[in-house]
């Protein structure tokens, strides 16, 4: 498994937020009718695809591509799903050219996976172009599918300087876009093309997981089943979000047209699927679904379901598939769901199979996924990397994920040993630059003209740099031409430099202790949740039996396992009480007991307590002395100088959440080592539509402090930090406390103080008596 | 006194004792941010500030001072411990655990040092008893290698002279220059110097009434010469005095009676005073201005070890008891320190010691640096030949405090090991850019920086008194360039080392600089070269300047070292083989001729070859010329009138005084005895020479004249060598060839 599959790079993510953004606007609204679908798919949602060489063209904030230069292009990857029937596809094209290129020598044209589908000359007077470019069928293929758009640009007949600043071009990426038009092909689906019909080149998934009981009489297996489900969706989209449903599959009458288009292929045309506008999981044991297969195909499929028991067969609408996980009791299905988790790629090329067996070995936090153990050595090629070379101004990528829980506090430091070689004959002032997660970090003075090669060239990376999860080592050469000018042909070939996979990292020895909670390193790692990466460690308490609750948690579940890029199937729901798990609680406001808020830093009875932000404002310089030594002995103190504070308006009243989502972290009152967070709304459908959105990366991605509260309409997540923190992991005695007294510097003096004083008073009573006992005759001088 | 084995304490207080260490040391290894250890360094130094300033530096002050500097070099130890050691490259890790053990070596002699300085003690002279009966008879032991007969005389006229029952006190010189082996030897010439040396120490002995006694064979040196003589004497108690220190009259008054309280005492140990300067304090000219080396030993850490019952044997000024002499067959010869060897066998018998801090002889230190050096290599061979052989924490029968106290004495003398890494680390980083001490500027500023600042405050605080900081650090530079080599080759071969007597009396006729001056040209120029290579690297490389900047401060300092050094090596000349001391007593100057006149004078300083004396008013014209003045007066401390013809060899004018510089005719024994009484019988004139000193002038004040002393005495070489340039003339030395021998053998 790639790294890029296990989670999204933090500049991906920040792409994708802003992708979200964009995705918002009202541009132009899908749509989907029983012939095809419309869709507009903006430039700006394309672009974020890991081109890490073409950052430097990317305005995520205002949505351009600059392409400058006399040569110049731009690459990204348009995805065709599988289950696409396209008939249009048109690329709508919003750019602005300078007005000082020439006419005839100036171009841009579009290349779809090498073939060239469109070319513009650029015309001075007319600088702003708009351009629909229909794209032949016959380059596109599934898949991710090569865009490109590439310029020529200049501005003199003769000889000129190819970076001249007047040689640009700038394309809108929101007003550029996709047209496509297409129907949901009607392909016969295996359990093998599962990946296919979870398509993550399809956008805004949805499927509804079916139960052919009321939501009312749901018990804790169904909501572990559906949990399963869930995830087993999500593992396939991979970073995509899916939008989850519920239903109750009941049966229907059969009709005789029915009849005839039942088939083996084709058994569950009992099941009433009206208003299914999308695929569906049916979990149910083999009684409970019997009644919804074809009277006919029963008997066939009571022998069939002789197992765990998981199945893929077209809905009535055959644009839709419906997988079927069940077995002849519910331990089976219990099995049956995890197998469809988990067994992501290993399925038969046929509709249905029996799990005879699912021995998931024992999963160890440190060796699943390939998170980096501190101490040891791994190679570059451990984690991916290969041996690259790259021309001029170039960069590479080592990605690796760190354990989420390091105590990165003390000193120490990533170590680094390169492999690597540079070219010669460019300019002196040629480095290696190296950036951890985007902060510069270390340069490499690369010196020699005449080219090198270094064998374990060490260097060291402060670990306080280190993130929780993914990160991303990015080494970016920069290799000026020796020669350059007006006229002059610029030597770029020379200027290469390889990174081997014989390099290595190694993370220092550190504790493994953090201070919860803390949303920041939950949304990046999924911590403490994902502590043990079976789940085993999770539990979700659903509060109120409804659609809504049930719903959200099954999307958080969803999130988190593809935070843990894989399934948690040992985490517990309930809708009762969980013991010595970091839990979950999500209900709607009254559905939850009081006794679920203990700790909790916001109180939710009938009345609120509630610290409500209402303005951020700079803390006032200290004025006085005393204030000076308050603020130096408590150096967190929120009323430091100098700090941008929120003003919080402290407020009980009578009144509710409304359509405002509330997400709350706080320690478990009966197990001191656990968290809680508290996930509710004032109605089941609002907590929903706020988990919905809570998952999408715009706002998962930014969660930081420990309380967050947003609407479904909000643009950005509204967290805060509120005095609910306590420490969990495993470290030192001497660690902890040094952490504590880093923070609580007046107790840590006056301990010491009283410390030296007692140990001080008790040597001198100790010598008192010695000397009376031993040494009479003499008296203590001043030498 | 009973035998100490353990603390006598309360359980209670020992378990609290126990628990409240072990937090106090899980407390300093405690990894908190630098910003709360930089607060807790200024409020510590803060403290310690308030604490040396306001309070009594004994008692509860005391340990709490030291409990918090303690708690200071415990904290740095475990940052140096846990954060600053890394595997850069194999040269720098090396290096880097080099410095981190001469550092550890620091700390380990820090702790001992803060044992065994927790409650210095002194004690009231002796009581004698009034029946003389009751007192024990006392052998004064003077054993003699190669010294002067005028030295011995004096010595042994002194040791006549102690007030003491005659038929009780007996007076030997032991002569192992004239023994049978020496006599005999096959160098013709040295047997007849030998023989002749013999007769003429055997002439003085009867003269003076001294017995004098010789063996056949020099067998273990020192030790084995008083052995020798221990079955030919008798008295319960030995007086052990080497050749030149004469002791004060006062000396058995003072110190008998602590063994007529104590059954079980074996020793009391005295200071050893010097009259004369060392050869750094009189090259750097602070003689009389700073505190002697060697009072901080005998004036600050010796009333320590005295409260641990610890006190042990300094070869001389001491007296003993026969009968634990004879528990241990006399004086323990294994290692070339027989006098710390013998106190440390007796201390594991369970024999008591004490020391009283008064100054009861008065005795001669080396002249030249050469000299010194002999002497002071063969303490630390001694020492550290005695921590091999002899190691206090395998010994059985000593108490705790004991093995601490000799374990702090005995790895002092490791000293050089550290001080050659300290001098060589600033140059690895600047020159070879080993990455030595991995330590960002911060840390090194709320870490290293007040580490430094307490530990400077914590010896000024026990020791300001006793000794110069800045100048002791001038003695452990130039001492560990020649003491490394020996204590390697100890460390190696344990029972190598031979005995090196120290010259005494030697006269300088004009100044030179020192043949060992060697080392100290070659670490000049690597510093120097250090220190340029430093600056450039400065600017080439900006990311490396603040630890640059520490490193070329380091490297400044130890320059600064070296050439106050260099100042140290420029041996000035002395043509006094008695060195004159301060003394304030009136006497009066009286002509025997036609124009007889009696006049009150002062008496400014006084050896026993002369004085000097102010007088108000003039003496006349032509008393240069004259041979019948004698100075007369009483005795005050023998209360014995005194009468003894002087010659006047300068005079000049101070103001409205008229100073003269007399010399003393020696006509016979009797105006010896008197001259020598008159010079050496005083011990409250030592006492207040020895503590009559300026305290430590503090960091900035001592790094200054360390400065000024390094910047003037470079200056002096350069011209000593430009005028040598132009003479084709080096100056070089070609005094006691003996001692250069002995030098090169053992030294770089």
């Amino acid at each position: 498994m790639g790294i890029s599959k296990l989670k999204v790079p933090p500049f991906f993510l920040v792409v994708l937020a802003v992708l979200v953004t964009v995705w918002s606007l009202p541009l132009k609204s899908a749509s989907a009718d029983s012939q095809g679908v419309q869709e507009v798919l903006p430039l700006a949602k394309l672009v974020a695809i890991d081109e890490i060489d073409q950052e430097d063209q990317i305005n995520l904030k205002e949505n351009q591509i600059n392409l400058m230069t006399a040569a110049n292009s731009f690459k990204f990857a348009l995805p065709i799903s599988k289950r696409m029937d396209l008939t249009k596809l048109i690329l709508h094209l919003d750019f602005i050219h300078s007005i000082s290129l020439l006419k005839n020598r100036s171009q841009v044209w579009v290349v779809v996976n090498g073939i060239v589908v469109s070319q513009i000359g650029f015309d001075p007077s007319n600088p702003h172009v708009i351009a629909d470019i229909p794209i032949p069928f016959d380059t596109i293929r599934e898949g991710y599918n090569k865009v490109e758009f590439k310029v020529a640009q200049h501005y003199s007949e003769e000889c000129e300087d190819p970076a001249a600043p007047e040689l640009w071009t700038q394309v809108n990426t929101i007003k550029s876009y996709f047209y496509l038009e297409y129907q949901y092909r009607q392909s016969r689906f295996t359990l093998a093309s599962l990946d296919d019909v979870f398509d993550r080149k399809l956008n805004d998934y949805t499927v509804t997981v079916m139960r052919p009981k009321t939501v009312e009489r749901y018990d804790d297996t169904d909501l572990l089943w559906g949990a399963l489900a869930a995830q087993g969706v999500s593992l396939r989209l991979e970073y995509k979000s899916v939008t989850l449903k519920m239903a109750t599959a009941v049966a229907r009458t059969i009709s005789g047209s029915d009849e005839q288009l039942t088939t083996s292929d084709n058994p569950l045309l009992a099941l009433d699927q009206t208003g299914l506008q999308n695929d569906a999981i049916l979990i149910g044991t083999r009684d409970e679904l019997l009644p919804l297969v074809h009277p006919r195909l029963r008997g066939a499929m009571a022998e069939e379901i002789s197992g765990p028991f998981l199945a893929l067969y077209p809905a009535s609408d055959p644009r839709f598939q419906i997988v079927v996980i069940s077995g002849a009791d519910p331990s089976e299905v219990g099995l049956a769901a995890q197998a469809f988790a988990f067994a992501r790629s290993a399925f038969p090329d046929s509709p249905s199979m029996v799990v005879k067996e699912l021995n998931v070995p024992p999963i160890d936090r440190g060796t699943f996924p390939m998170i980096l153990q501190p101490g040891v050595v791994y190679p570059f090629k451990d984690l991916g990397f290969r041996s690259t070379t790259k021309v001029s101004h170039k960069r590479m990528e080592l990605k690796f994920i760190a354990p989420p829980d390091l105590l990165t506090r003390k000193k120490a430091d990533v170590t680094i040993k390169l492999d690597f070689a540079y070219g010669a004959a460019f300019r002196e002032d040629s480095v290696l630059n190296i950036y951890l997660n985007g902060t510069f970090e270390k340069a490499i003075y690369l010196d020699n003209k005449l080219g090198a090669r270094f064998h374990d060239y060490e260097f060291y990376i402060p670990a306080s740099s280190i993130l929780p999860g993914l990160n991303v080592l990015r080494f970016e050469s920069v290799l000026p031409p020796l020669v350059t000018g007006k006229c002059t042909a610029v030597q770029h070939g020379n200027a290469m430099i390889t990174i081997r996979e014989s390099s290595s990292i190694e993370l220092p020895l550190l504790d493994r202790y953090v201070k919860l909670p803390d949303f920041s390193r939950f949304h990046r790692t999924g911590y403490p949740f994902t502590n043990s990466a079976d789940g085993a460690e999770m539990g979700i308490v659903v509060r109120g039996q409804n659609s809504g609750s049930i719903l959200a948690a099954w999307q958080i579940l969803a999130k988190l396992s593809q935070v843990n890029a894989m399934p948690l199937y040992k985490a517990a729901l309930s809708f009762r009480a969980i013991e010595d798990r970091h839990l979950f609680i999500i209900g709607d406001r009254q559905s939850i007991y009081s006794d679920d808020m203990r700790n909790s830093p916001v109180q939710l009875g009938e009345t609120f307590q509630f610290d409500y932000p209402i303005d951020k404002r700079s803390q006032e310089g200290a004025s006085t002395i005393f204030n000076r030594v308050k603020v130096f002995f408590d150096p967190l103190r929120p009323d430091r100088p100098g700090t941008m504070n929120s003003v919080y308006a402290k407020m009980k009243f009578t009144s509710s959440l409304d359509r405002d989502t509330l997400l709350a972290g706080y320690q478990s009152a009966e197990y001191r080592d656990r968290l809680v967070m508290l996930l509710t709304s004032e109605k089941p459908d609002s907590l929903l539509a706020g988990v919905r959105r809570l998952v999408e990366p715009d706002f998962w991605d930014v969660m930081e402090d420990n309380l967050a509260i947003w609407n479904e309409d909000d643009f950005s997540l509204k967290t805060y930090r509120a005095e609910a923190e306590f420490f969990v992991g495993k470290t030192s005695l001497r660690n902890s406390l040094g952490y504590y007294y880093s923070v609580h510097r007046a107790q840590f003096l006056v301990i010491m103080s009283i410390l030296v004083v007692l140990l001080a008073w008790l040597i001198h009573r100790l010598l008192n008596r010695y000397k009376n006992n031993r040494r009479q005759g003499v008296s203590e001088i001043e030498p | 006194m009973k035998p100490v084995s353990s603390f006598d304490s309360g359980a209670a207080d020992w378990l609290l004792l126990l628990l409240l260490l072990a937090f106090f040391f899980f407390a300093s290894c405690l990894p908190i941010d630098n910003h709360i250890q930089a607060l807790l360094s200024i409020a510590v130094i803060s403290i310690l500030v308030l604490v040396s300033r306001c309070l009594p530096k004994k008692g509860l002050p005391r340990i709490f001072f030291i409990t918090i500097c303690t708690f200071m070099v415990l904290r740095y130890f475990h940052w140096r411990l846990f954060f600053t050691l890394s595997f850069d490259n194999f040269p720098s890790f090396v290096c880097s655990l080099l410095l981190f053990g001469a550092e550890l070596y620091g700390i380990m002699t820090f702790l001992l040092s803060v044992f065994v300085n927790l409650r210095p003690v002194g004690r009231a002279p002796a009581r004698m008893p009034l029946d003389s009966d009751k007192l024990p008879t006392v052998d004064v032991l003077v054993p003699s290698y190669d010294e002067d007969e005028d030295l011995l005389a004096i010595t042994l006229l002194g040791a006549l002279s102690i007030r003491y029952p005659a038929e009780k006190l007996n007076v030997y010189l032991l002569d192992d220059g004239g023994t049978v082996a020496k006599r005999n030897q096959t160098d013709p010439i040295k047997a007849r110097l030998a023989l002749k040396r013999h007769l003429s120490l055997q002439e003085l002995c009867l003269r003076l009434g001294v017995n004098y006694l010789t063996r056949e064979e020099n067998i273990q040196a020192k030790a084995g010469n008083m052995n020798a003589a221990l079955p030919r004497t008798h008295g319960e108690l030995i007086l052990i005095l080497d050749a030149d220190h004469v002791p004060t009259v006062d000396f058995l008054e003072k110190t008998v009676g602590y063994f007529l309280d104590d059954e079980r005492l074996f020793l009391v140990q005295t200071p050893h005073f010097f009259v004369n300067p060392d050869p750094i304090e009189k090259n750097l000219g602070l003689f009389q201005s700073m505190p002697s080396e060697n009072l901080m030993f005998y004036g600050a850490i010796h009333p320590g070890l005295d409260f641990w019952n610890a006190s042990f044997f300094c070869g001389s000024a001491a007296l003993l008891r026969r009968a634990a002499l004879a528990e241990t067959n006399g004086f323990s010869g294994k290692s070339i320190t027989e006098d710390a060897e013998t106190a440390l066998s007796l201390h594991a018998r369970g024999w008591n010691s004490c020391y009283l801090r008064y100054p009861l002889i008065s005795g001669l230190q080396p002249e030249t640096f050469s000299s010194f050096m002999v002497q002071r290599m063969r303490w630390a061979q001694g020492m550290v030949q005695l921590f091999i052989l002899n190691s206090p924490l395998r010994l059985k029968g000593l108490t705790i405090p004991q093995r601490l106290c000799y374990l702090s004495n005995m790895s002092f003398w490791f000293f050089p090991i550290a001080r050659i890494i300290f001098a060589l680390t600033p140059l690895a980083f600047l020159l070879f850019g080993l990455h030595i001490y991995n330590a960002t500027i911060l840390e090194i500023g709320v870490y290293a920086v007040p580490y430094l600042i307490v530990l400077l405050m914590f010896s000024d605080y026990l020791f300001g008194r006793v000794r110069w900081n800045f100048i002791s650090q001038v003695y452990e530079v130039m001492q560990s360039m020649y003491s490394f080599r020996a204590v390697i080759e100890v460390m190696r071969n344990p029972r190598s080392p031979s005995f090196g007597v120290t010259p005494k009396s030697e006269k300088l006729g004009e100044d030179f600089i020192s043949p060992l001056v060697k080392p100290f040209y070659w670490m000049i120029a690597a510093t120097t070269f250090s220190l340029l290579v430093g600056v450039w690297r400065f600017f080439d490389v900006p990311m490396e300047r603040p630890l640059i900047a520490v490193a070329l401060f380091w490297a400044f300092f130890n320059f600064i070292l070296y050439a106050a050094s260099l100042g140290a090596m420029l041996e000035r000349r002395q043509r006094r083989t008695n060195p004159r001391l301060p003394a304030d007593f009136k006497t009066t100057i009286q002509s025997g001729g036609s124009d007889d006149f009696a006049l009150e004078v002062h008496v400014k300083d006084i050896s026993v070859g002369g004085a000097s004396i102010i007088s108000p008013i003039s003496l006349g014209q032509n008393v240069r010329e004259r041979s019948d003045l004698f100075i007369i007066g009483t005795n005050a401390v023998l209360g014995k009138p005194y009468r003894l013809g002087v010659q006047v060899r300068n005079s000049w004018q101070h103001g409205r005084d008229h100073i003269y510089g007399i010399s003393f005719n020696r006509e016979n024994l009797e105006q010896f005895r008197d001259i020598v009484l008159l010079v050496h019988c005083d011990s409250q004139r030592w006492e207040k020479v020895m503590t009559n000193c300026a305290p430590d002038p503090g960091f900035v004040r001592g790094m200054a004249f360390l400065a000024k002393s390094g910047i003037v005495h470079i200056g002096k070489y350069m011209m000593i060598f430009m005028a040598g340039m132009l003479l084709r003339h080096v100056p070089q030395v070609n005094r006691v060839p003996k001692i250069r021998k002995f030098i090169k053998s053992v030294s770089l």
